[in-house]
């Protein structure tokens, strides 16, 4: 009986053990987004990566990459794809964004970025994966114009076009009405 | 006498066939014309704002311009027909007025009422003529055109540009070629 008792006791201090060790550990959760509702080609393209401190303890060396977007599909416009800072603290976050073009149209699969840092003192580096966004279509410019353009010169000139169709016809048809239905008022 | 009996036999004629159905070659030809045209306006909304290619979709943009002229020219002689007695029977007095108005006292006491009563008929047939030309051109484009718009940037509007032109022209040309034929009741 005693025996169980010390087992007891020595489980339950192992276990006080583990909460003690994770206290002063930090844990990073990375997310990326993309911050524009519509894609297209030749046009900005904002990602943000947004990093949260959830554990206990201080990360420090912390290093974001993001090696997804390739120089063949997307040319740097502003922001780094590999940033670094030194310490996060616990229950913060922080935030960083790059602006991208996108040089090619079509569906594009947008991956995870990845983070390594030191959880907690003296010990290795972890490694973490961001939320990945998944595949986004990327518009051409023409396909961009189709949907989204307002064309406004296009439906101006489109009711030029339409005078000879509609208000020639109605026109010449209201003269003539007039002319004969006036006349017959007079008299 | 005898040359101006066989005149007024010769416009009776032309009466009859002007109360018809049947197009002389003249509304024809102006019918077909404005047909086309308003048939190729749709080209520019589909080159423009639904980015289609000029070139590329030439074969399609002959069809279906010459597809959608047809039942537009349908249309408008449908519409005229029917246009045309509603408003001949309108102009009746408008018409009798101008005729009086232009025949010098002596001339019309030379005619008989008869001859009168033609010469306004006539007069009046001109007049409903054009008149029925011009506002079923008028009803008929503006019907097509706004079943064409809906149907292409409401209803349709997310399908790719080549199935919106096919469904649009098809659906906005026969649709205003349906409805030209129901009203004939």
């Amino acid at each position: 009986r005693s025996i169980m008792k010390y087992c007891v006791l020595v489980l339950f201090l192992s276990c006080f053990c583990v909460v003690a060790s994770e206290e002063s550990s930090a844990k990073l959760i990375l997310t990326k987004n993309i911050l524009n509702s519509i894609i297209t080609q030749g046009n900005d393209l904002a990602i943000e990566y947004n990093m949260y401190n959830i554990g206990d303890g201080v990360a420090t060396d912390v290093e974001l990459a993001d090696s997804t977007l390739h120089d063949t599909d997307f040319e740097l416009i502003s922001g780094k794809m590999s940033v670094k800072w030194d310490r996060i603290q616990p229950g913060t976050n922080v935030t960083h964004v790059v602006v991208v073009r996108p040089l090619k149209s079509g569906a594009q699969n947008f991956t995870s970025a990845v983070v390594q840092y030191v959880a907690s003192e003296d010990s290795e580096p972890k490694f973490g994966f961001s939320s990945e966004i998944g595949e986004v279509e990327i518009l051409s410019l023409k396909e961009y114009n189709r949907l989204y353009a307002p064309h406004v010169v296009e439906w101006g000139m489109f009711g030029i076009w339409t005078i000879p169709s509609l208000l020639l016809p109605y026109m010449l048809y209201y003269n003539s009405k007039t002319k004969y239905t006036v006349k017959a008022k007079k008299n | 006498m005898a040359p101006k009996s066989s005149n007024f036999s010769k416009e009776e004629e032309l009466l009859l066939q002007d109360f018809g159905r049947d197009l002389s070659r003249k509304s024809s030809v102006i019918f077909y014309v404005h047909a086309l045209f308003v048939s190729a306006i749709p080209l520019w909304l589909f080159n423009r704002i639904h980015q289609m290619e000029m070139l590329d979709n030439a074969i399609l943009f002959v069809i279906g311009t010459i597809f959608s002229a047809y039942f537009v020219a349908l249309a408008y002689k449908n519409n005229k027909f029917e246009l045309k007695h509603k408003i001949a029977q309108k102009r009746s007095d408008g018409v009798a007025a101008e005729l009086n108005a232009k025949m010098s006292e002596s001339e019309s006491k030379k005619i008989s009422k008869k001859e009168k009563d033609e010469r306004i008929l006539w007069r009046k047939n001109e007049i409903a003529e054009a008149e029925s030309m011009q506002l079923a051109v008028f009803y008929t484009n503006s019907l097509f055109l706004i079943l064409l718009i809906l149907s292409s940037f409401f209803f349709f509007k997310s399908y790719s540009p080549m199935p919106n032109y096919i469904i649009s022209m098809v659906g906005a040309s026969s649709i205003t070629g349906l409805l030209s034929t129901s009203s004939q009741k």
